[in-house]
């Protein structure tokens, strides 16, 4: 058995509106917002990244699992914005939130989907009983060329779920994970660039679409189960619209779907987007509800969840922030003040 | 203060990044920073004790006008916080515009000083309003 003992999330108290985005670019402010189903983004603060974020959310976890750090025998964390391109941020953030210095770990990069890749090798070390807990974090500060229409969707958010094997302790038991991966040039950063291109033509069907419904119907499939038989259901969320068509692919509801759907509040949190869907789902989730959570990653994969919440999430949630609560902390900025913020004014 | 020297931030990680000072064995006085010799009772036998992150301001100042480094962050507030631990530090507060004499604050780790671009990215305590 493997699960989750505690999760945790941040999310910046910066929020930029989308009609300031489109106003400065002279945009249509009701086609990007029909288009994206995105209201407003958070943005980090001068002084923040993926590191802080890290620090943030795992220091949640932990406060929800109330374990002690020293016992964590592994940290994954995934990004596709790290604070070096050589020294990792997994280091930074044990080291701050006190675990002690036995243990193993490494950053990891896939595009939106590094975060949920981070939880299958956390649960991979947990399940062979190589580790007693395991830390895996997703912390996005990702951005586009501020001209760039992809700017509109940038989010910056952060996730952490410990993993453990006991019985008594899991929350939330992850019985099985399923990726489906292949090689798409949807999305791409060269190294010493500072921003990413993206190939319209490959970002839709062959990427996104493709990636999130084979990963989907594979762990249905498996199991034997139908979207009748789950009760939320978490999509990456490249932007509001293509999670809410994947969901009607796969013939999800909008009920099953609201729960983890926090893009339209937040934007694109990248590698920490679907963490923070499902921490927002797991918030608000009764012992015994059904769970699919399904990642992708450009490049191209998905990784698929199947969860059941047990009775141990009771009384757990109102120990850490929930995601609600910093949804709604929030603390508008002007235009130039998210340049300033987010070091477009050298 | 040299933010630039890797070796001396290097040192200050124990102290910066996660509050860590010492508490006496003998008379149970906490230190912040972490001290080697009891301020209270002179004995020499202190252990590391991991301050929990939360106190008040006691005073504090508006910065309008910011060394080289910090032009992003203007202003800013710096303030003297009195743990509730017991011990006094100074700090930047960050996620408010209003500060008075007595509010409650929580730490937070955030970037302190990024030394170019291809230096060290000194990452630092500050303190937020709880809540
Ligand atoms: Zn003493």
């Amino acid at each position: 058995m493997v699960g989750i003992v505690g999760y945790g999330v941040y999310i910046p108290v910066y929020r930029i509106k989308t009609e300031m985005i489109a106003n400065m670019w002279g945009r249509d402010i009701n086609s990007v917002k029909s288009g994206l189903l995105i209201d407003e983004k958070s943005v980090p603060s001068a002084d923040e990244d993926t590191v802080t974020m890290g620090v943030e959310a795992s220091l949640n976890a932990l406060r929800m699992a109330k374990i002690n750090p020293e016992q964590i025998g592994a940290v994954y964390s995934g990004s596709e914005s790290p604070a070096y391109a050589v020294k990792p941020n997994m280091g930074i953030i044990s080291n701050a939130i006190g675990m002690s210095r036995n243990h193993t770990g490494a950053d990891v990069e896939f595009a939106c989907k590094a975060g949920t890749a981070a939880i299958q090798m956390g649960m991979g070390l947990v399940k062979s009983g190589m580790v007693k807990y395991a830390l895996a974090v997703g912390a996005d500060t990702a951005e586009y060329d501020v001209e760039n229409v992809g700017d509109h969707s940038t989010g910056a958010g952060s996730g952490a779920y410990i993993l453990g094997n006991s019985k008594e302790e899991i929350i939330a038991d992850i019985e099985d994970t399923v990726s489906y991966t292949s090689d798409v040039p949807d999305f791409w950063r060269r190294p010493r660039m500072r921003y990413p291109t993206h190939a319209e033509r490959f970002t839709g069907e062959p990427a996104y679409f493709s990636h999130t419904i084979e990963a989907s119907k594979m762990i249905m499939k498996k199991h034997g189960i139908s979207p009748k038989d789950i009760d939320h259901v978490v999509f990456h969320t490249p932007n509001g619209k293509f999670a809410v068509k994947a969901a009607k692919a796969l013939g999800f509801s909008n009920d099953q779907l609201k729960s983890g759907f926090v893009v339209n509040k937040i934007g694109n949190t990248y590698s920490a987007a679907t963490l923070i869907g499902l921490a927002s789902v797991l918030d608000v989730a009764e012992p015994g509800q059904r769970i699919m959570a399904t990642s992708f990653g450009s490049g191209a994969g998905s990784d698929s969840f199947l969860i059941r919440v047990t009775e141990k999430i009771k009384g757990r949630v109102r120990l850490a922030k929930t995601v609600k609560e910093y949804i709604e902390r929030k603390e508008y900025i002007d235009y130039a003040t998210y340049c300033k913020f987010t070091e477009r004014i050298e | 203060m040299n933010v630039s020297n890797v070796v001396m931030g290097w040192r200050r990680i124990r102290k910066g990044n996660f509050l860590l000072g010492s508490k006496c064995r003998k008379c149970s006085k906490l230190h912040f920073p972490a001290a080697r010799l009891c301020k209270k009772c002179g004995s020499r036998e202190l252990e590391d004790y991991r301050f929990k992150g939360t106190g008040k301001i006691y005073a504090y100042s508006e910065v309008r006008t910011a060394s080289s480094g910090f032009e992003k962050h203007v202003p800013y507030t710096v303030a003297i916080i009195e743990l509730d631990d017991g011990p006094k530090m100074t700090a930047q507060i960050v996620e408010s515009g209003k500060v008075h004499v007595g509010m409650k604050v929580e730490s937070c780790l955030r970037k302190y000083y990024v030394d170019g671009d291809s230096g060290i990215i000194h990452y630092w305590i500050k303190f937020r309003p709880v809540g």
